[in-house]
């Protein structure tokens, strides 16, 4: 469906062809499972480094931002 | 008019721009001589999204128009550019890099697609991208709906992410300029890796209306040109505050370089270990030139050092956090498993677990990282460091992969080693120079300064531009 209405939009098929292309599997991915189990030990590791860091009390988050 | 000749693919935006008010060519044979070459080439690097052909003619005679009447709009009239395919262009797919918006379209162009038709600009195409920007961590060059974004300078090497198409086209000449975006990095490192020279913008000075959010406190949007003049040119043409885009500062960025600080009088900080130790091997030599060359303009550079603190956390959570709640849907419906990064995937699916405790506490930090770099910055204009620390990787290989230290060797000193991280967490402008060649492949400094100070960066660069000759030159063959 998603490919009809993209060469309704004028792709070329040059450029389909890139597309499909980048579909095919990626050398050397990891079971999904592990995936995920890395994913969350790389969270938990930003966790720890963020729990170790002291913050005074009167520091506010950058909620609105400005530089 | 004379024919064209292939010397326009390389030249700046001031010198286009000069020549077609001379009447050398038309802007539509301007137009058509770019548009064939992103159409034929494009493919080759993996940066064409979607070209614009017919689009562009129609602007593009509108420009002779202009330029027959004497209107003369900016120096961006009848140039032709690119724009990273984050980025909406009405009735148009915008992709966003992603499978599951192959076939996006929205109705309204983006704010910085309108200011720079209304300078006269002329949209050539989009260009490729790494998927949603990258924001939930990718493991291979390939993660894209459009393949591995490849280098013009060695196309079995990475352009870079997450701008690629945006480096890829500038660098080959199919554009001659190309907007691009920074969440952290995503300007820098193409613009490194193909050899060009790219803005990142204070924070809030670009209007991101109409661009895929990723990060609503880090997104950044900026040009990748030929050269910091350039830069300047179309960094005017695209700032100032937009309504429709709650975080944009309220300022305007008047290129005026005759009026700029003269550099003499600036004083840089750098780290010595940052052009040693603390990048590859086989590029200490072209860092160390690069840091001769910025001396011998006359600036004073006095060593310094960012303060110890979580750089790499803060963002990764603060990216992370923001980046799933952006793409909730997407991740909920199960449509990011069409993804083409598996890392990716789940990347994003783990980033709605973050708890609230570990953001709040990313964003507290993050205010020190401020208040810390605003102290770095007080006695120093600027800071200088390598860009990237090494050469394009190889497409093939996985971009997490970390080196093991030599037996018995220490790390260097931190030095200025997590200038981007910390650079975006605050804010800051950001200007990445070409500065030499490793291996036949571009290496780059870093330049940042303080909030809205990008008109010293510019200034830097062009000086330093125009001592040296690495941004003027470009892959053999093209």
């Amino acid at each position: 469906m998603s490919s009809m209405k993209q060469a309704d939009k004028g792709l070329t098929r040059r450029q389909l062809g890139v597309s499909l292309a980048a579909l095919a599997p990626l050398p050397a991915q990891q079971p999904p499972g592990d995936e995920l189990a890395t994913a969350r030990e790389q969270l938990k590791r930003n966790s720890a480094a963020l729990r170790k860091f002291h913050v005074p009390t009167l520091s506010e988050p950058s909620f609105v931002f400005k530089p | 008019m004379a024919a064209i000749s292939s010397d326009i693919f390389f030249a700046s935006i001031v010198e286009l721009n000069q020549r077609l008010r001379a009447r050398e060519f038309s802007a539509v044979e301007l137009t058509r001589a770019f548009a064939e070459r992103l159409e034929k080439l494009g493919p080759r690097y993996n940066a064409l999204a979607l070209s614009l052909r017919e689009h562009a003619i129609r602007k593009a005679r509108e420009v002779d128009d202009d330029i027959k009447r004497e209107r003369f709009r900016s120096p961006l009239q009848g140039v032709p550019y690119g724009a990273k395919d984050l980025l909406s262009v009405a009735g148009q797919i915008t992709t966003w890099g992603a499978k599951p918006y192959a076939a996006q379209v929205f109705d309204f162009d983006a704010t910085v697609i309108a200011r720079l038709a209304r300078a006269g600009a002329v949209l050539l195409g989009k260009l490729s991208m790494v998927e949603l920007a990258g924001g939930g961590g990718y493991r291979y060059p390939a993660a894209s709906l459009f393949g591995p974004g490849l280098n013009p300078w060695d196309p079995t090497r990475w352009s870079g992410g997450s701008s690629s198409g945006s480096g890829s086209a500038v660098a080959a000449g199919l554009v001659t300029y190309a907007l691009g975006s920074e969440t952290s990095g995503s300007i820098l490192t193409p613009s490194a890796f193909c050899g060009v020279t790219g803005l990142r913008p204070t924070y809030g000075l670009v209007s991101r209306y109409g661009a895929m959010p990723l990060s609503w406190t880090m997104d950044k949007i900026g040009p990748m040109c030929r050269t910091a003049e350039d830069c300047g040119i179309v960094l005017q043409a695209i700032a100032g505050k937009d309504d429709r885009d709650p975080a944009t500062a309220g300022k305007s960025f008047y290129f005026a370089p005759k009026y700029a600080r003269d550099i003499r009088k600036l004083r840089a900080g750098y780290a010595p270990s940052d052009f040693d130790a603390a990048v590859e091997p086989e590029t200490r030599s072209a860092f160390r030139t690069a840091l001769d060359a910025v001396r011998s303009l006359g600036i004073e550079l006095v060593e310094t050092r960012l303060e110890d603190l979580p750089y790499g956390a803060v963002t990764s959570t603060v990216i992370a956090a923001e980046g799933a709640s952006v793409f909730e849907e997407l991740i909920e419906s199960g449509k990011v498993e069409q993804l083409a990064d598996a890392k990716q995937i789940v990347g994003l699916r783990a980033g709605l677990e973050i708890p609230a405790r570990d953001y709040l506490k990313a964003m507290r930090i993050r205010r020190l990282i401020q208040q810390s770099l605003r102290r770095v910055l007080t006695g120093v204009d600027m800071l200088i460091a390598p860009a990237r620390s090494g050469v394009a990787p190889k497409i093939t290989e996985p971009l997490d992969r970390s080196t093991p230290p030599a037996p018995g060797s220490q790390p260097p000193p931190s030095g200025l080693r997590a200038l981007i991280p910390a650079g975006n967490l605050a804010g800051l402008p950001a200007l990445s120079l070409p500065c030499g060649f490793a291996e036949g492949l571009p290496v780059a400094i870093q330049v940042v300064g303080r909030p809205f100070s990008e008109s010293n960066l510019l200034a830097l660069g062009m000086q330093f531009q125009q001592a040296t000759d690495w941004h003027r030159q470009h892959p053999k063959g093209l």
